[in-house]
């Protein structure tokens, strides 16, 4: 077959351009550390690129998202906590002011009764930033709008003081003003976690029957059987002394209701602390099957680069040697 | 004496005639389309004397092109297949730079951004700073499919100023081939053959002219060709056509197509026509097809691909959207708020998706809520947010599932598109050196002929001076 200078040179040409297209790509890839500088350079694998990034986002997602939630339920278990506290101290007042020694003091007892409520109010009305963790979905402050002119707080319960009634003497109501409904967020794939815990989980139906059970004790230690204010000395009845043991039975049940819903929460909180290992172990996975699709295997291009070098090189070489040759060289 | 004066001329001439030939090919060993020479010899005629027959030197015949006409029909042939895988090669290319693929700043990335926000905003459905980053991530995802949609648009646009610049030039050719042929038909030799540069110059047009084009050529005895394309005639004789490219709009989809249409030199159009193969027929598959976000086909279209995901998603983010509640929404009835508006255009697609400014200007008013005055209540966003992993968003894929299918897709097209340009240069490259192989120039043959044709002339001069001498004898003799 007959070779002539153009096709030496063409061919030249081409391996060199090939040669330098191929260094230039093994290059680029050990200098930015990413394997595929097109799609088109592993296109099997683009879908499954796609698919981890997709994964390992979504993941992160539901990370943070119980980063957040496991914030608020600490908040919770500490409100919680409060409460119950306050509660066992409320019981402990009841007692003490069972006893017949103290059975001239009940107005003293009034007052203790009466800080302790507030105490629970103040502990009812935790906030995590700016949410309030009792109220329900109505948890922001815009939304807890007073109705005036008893309500003047935009905090979801609110200690009032309405017009007195033989029932209840000192006039005095808890309001609340958010709701019960739970609030969940998105946890896993499919998969919604509680975040909340409503009111008439930790304070009875409507989220005050633990707080009419305290004024109505409230009320038999500070005003007698007529309705007025009991004076110092003035001894309990039999009748009242009944209620009051009444009125600590379910003062009882309400801290154990307060402690069964801190239960939740400390189970709650288990849970999401497993789901977020879990979702910190599924992330490095999902990383290290994305970094082998990825990332470059920098001694594998090395070698690359080593070789084609090496092909350029002889192919520079052998190219110079063969177009310097002409019989034109050698003719007299 | 005289009829050896006679031949001693004849082959100075011949050989001088020789070392023309073999020095025109040196200087044209680099020039492309350019096929080696030989001067063709005979024999001169046979003279009687003297009851015997003595032969007159040498003629040139001829001068001989070494080309092969089905060597030349191949390359064409492989230079239209590489050329248009060439193209397409290229298209893809820009279409992977355009959606900024392989890479981290992505349409997948500016997705996973926005399905993020939704999520934070759902735990905290309340938090005006949540949901001022939702609207930001909302509005860089708008902005990513408005840029790449603009990108795709752009380079759509630039496929139709291409494909007229082609045609100028492969009209440019078509006219160079018709002069051609008429100074064909005017400078033939006495053996009836084409100057050897007319027919060099000829190929040469044919050569680019197939790098544009499917040609066919039919080549008549006196070396004049007729050029035809997919069936249509382009050149006949000393009549060149022209051909057209345009831009067809159906006015009942709004779709717009490239068509090519081919034009007498009077202006009459008498056709239309659709390349095979060559630069041209990849750019028009590119504009109509690739490029179009209206294409019917069932080929891929990026352009179309990239529409659909962002009017689906618009669609059930809106969906969603339009039946919550803002914080400051008491209801009862839900206000009816998308979060996704067209913007300059009929319909939302990529080019036209933009946050709605009213949720920009007041982000209280993102509809989070199933119910009214509830700011705690999170249904809506959190619906949103699990649109990231819904299974049946479009065609049974969560949103970044068809969005990697899309770049999957593409990235298999771009691999086969490699592939066989890989394979086209691989047949163009070895037809290549066929064909230089027969037409090309070998410098150690031409200065092997330099010699033999110098020698020759050395040899006819000394026959000449020897012929001379004797006549001289005669001619003294008797003095």
């Amino acid at each position: 077959m007959r070779v002539t200078l153009q096709s030496l040179t063409t061919r030249l040409q081409s391996t060199l351009t090939d040669l330098s297209a191929r260094q230039a790509q093994q290059q680029t890839r050990i200098a930015t550390g990413q394997r595929l500088l097109q799609l088109s350079d592993a296109p099997s694998d683009i879908a499954d690129i796609t698919s981890y990034r997709s994964t390992i986002a979504r993941l992160q997602r539901y990370s943070s998202t119980l980063d957040g939630a496991l914030a608020e339920q600490g908040t919770t278990e500490t409100a919680l906590e409060s409460i119950a506290t306050t509660l066992s101290n409320v019981q402990t007042l009841g007692i003490d002011a069972q006893q017949i020694a103290n059975h001239d003091k009940w107005n003293v007892f009034a007052q203790h009764l009466l800080s302790n409520i507030r105490a629970i109010i103040e502990a009812a009305n935790t906030s995590h930033g700016d949410i309030y963790v009792l109220a329900g979905t109505k948890n922001t402050a815009a939304s807890l709008q007073p109705t005036a002119p008893l309500e003047t707080t935009q905090m979801p319960f609110e200690l009032v003081t309405t017009s007195p009634t033989p029932a209840n003497p000192s006039g005095l109501e808890v309001r609340f003003k958010g709701n019960t409904e739970a609030r969940f967020v998105q946890t896993g794939d499919g998969h919604t976690e509680q975040v909340s815990t409503t009111a008439d989980k930790v304070f009875g139906s409507g989220g005050t029957e633990v707080f009419t059970t305290l004024i109505a004790l409230y009320n038999t230690f500070a005003y007698a059987p007529d309705g007025t204010p009991r004076s110092d000395g003035q001894l309990p009845t039999a009748e009242e002394l009944d209620r009051v043991a009444a009125y600590i039975k379910q003062i009882a049940d309400a801290t154990t209701t307060v402690n069964q819903a801190t239960a939740e929460v400390g189970v709650r909180t288990d849970r999401m602390t497993a789901q977020h290992e879990q979702i910190a172990e599924d992330i490095t996975r999902q990383r290290e099957f994305l970094s082998r699709l990825t990332d470059t295997d920098v001694a594998a291009a090395t070698m690359q680069l080593q070789r084609d070098q090496i092909a350029y090189e002889y192919s520079l070489k052998i190219g110079a040697r063969m177009l310097n040759l002409s019989l034109f060289d050698f003719l007299q | 004496m005289i009829r050896s004066l006679e031949i001693g001329k004849r082959a100075l001439i011949a050989n001088q005639r020789g070392f023309d030939v073999t020095s025109n090919n040196i200087a044209n060993v680099n020039t492309p389309g350019y096929a080696r020479q030989a001067l063709m010899l005979q024999p001169g005629e046979s003279v009687p004397a003297g009851g015997l027959y003595f032969g007159m030197g040498v003629l040139s015949a001829g001068i001989r092109q070494f080309r092969d006409e089905l060597i030349e029909r191949d390359y064409r042939s492989s230079t239209s297949t590489q050329s248009y895988y060439q193209q397409e090669a290229t298209t893809l290319q820009r279409i992977e730079t355009a959606l900024g693929e392989p890479g981290n700043q992505t349409i997948q990335t500016a997705m996973q951004q926005f399905f993020d926000a939704a999520s934070q905003l759902a735990a905290n459905p309340s938090r005006i700073a949540d949901r001022q980053l939702f609207l930001a991530r909302a509005s860089d995802l708008a902005a990513a499919l408005n840029r790449t949609g603009n990108a795709i648009e752009s380079l759509r646009s630039r496929t139709f100023d291409r494909a007229t610049s082609t045609a100028n030039r492969i009209n440019e050719l078509l006219s160079t081939l018709a002069s051609i042929n008429q100074q064909i038909n005017a400078t033939l030799d006495a053996s009836g053959q084409p100057a050897a540069s007319l027919v060099d110059r000829q190929t040469q047009a044919l050569q680019e002219l197939s790098q544009y084009l499917d040609v066919s050529v039919s080549r008549e005895p006196t070396g004049t060709v007729n050029v035809t394309s997919s069936g249509m005639v382009l050149v006949s004789l000393n009549t060149a056509l022209s051909v057209n490219a345009l831009q067809q709009l159906n006015a009942s989809t709004g779709e717009t197509t490239l068509s090519f249409s081919i034009r007498k030199p009077d202006g009459t159009t008498i056709g239309t026509f659709q390349p095979r193969s060559g630069e041209l027929a990849s750019l028009a598959k590119s504009y109509n097809v690739t490029l179009n976000p209206l294409s019917s086909s069932t080929e891929f279209s990026i352009a179309r691909e990239l529409d659909r995901l962002a009017s689906t998603l618009a669609d059930r983010v809106n969906a969603f959207m339009t039946t919550g509640y803002g914080l400051n929404d008491t209801g009862p009835v839900p206000p009816g708020r998308a979060l996704f508006v067209a913007a300059g255009g009929p319909a939302i697609t990529a080019r036209t998706i933009a946050v709605n400014t009213a949720l920009l200007a007041d982000p209280a008013a993102v509809p989070t809520s199933s119910t009214p005055n509830t700011p705690g209540n999170s249904d809506i966003i959190a619906a949103t947010a699990a649109l990231a992993s819904d299974g049946t968003f479009l065609d049974s894929m969560t949103p970044e599932g068809y969005y990697g299918a899309i770049t999957a897709q593409l990235a298999q097209i771009g691999a086969g598109t490699n592939d066989r340009l890989t394979a086209a240069k691989t047949v163009l490259q070895q037809i290549t050196t066929e064909r230089e192989s027969l037409s090309g120039v070998n410098l150690d043959e031409e200065a092997t002929n330099l010699i033999t044709y110098q020698r020759a002339f050395e040899a006819a001069a000394r026959v000449v001076t020897v012929s001379s001498d004797m006549l001289s004898t005669l001619v003294n003799l008797g003095r």
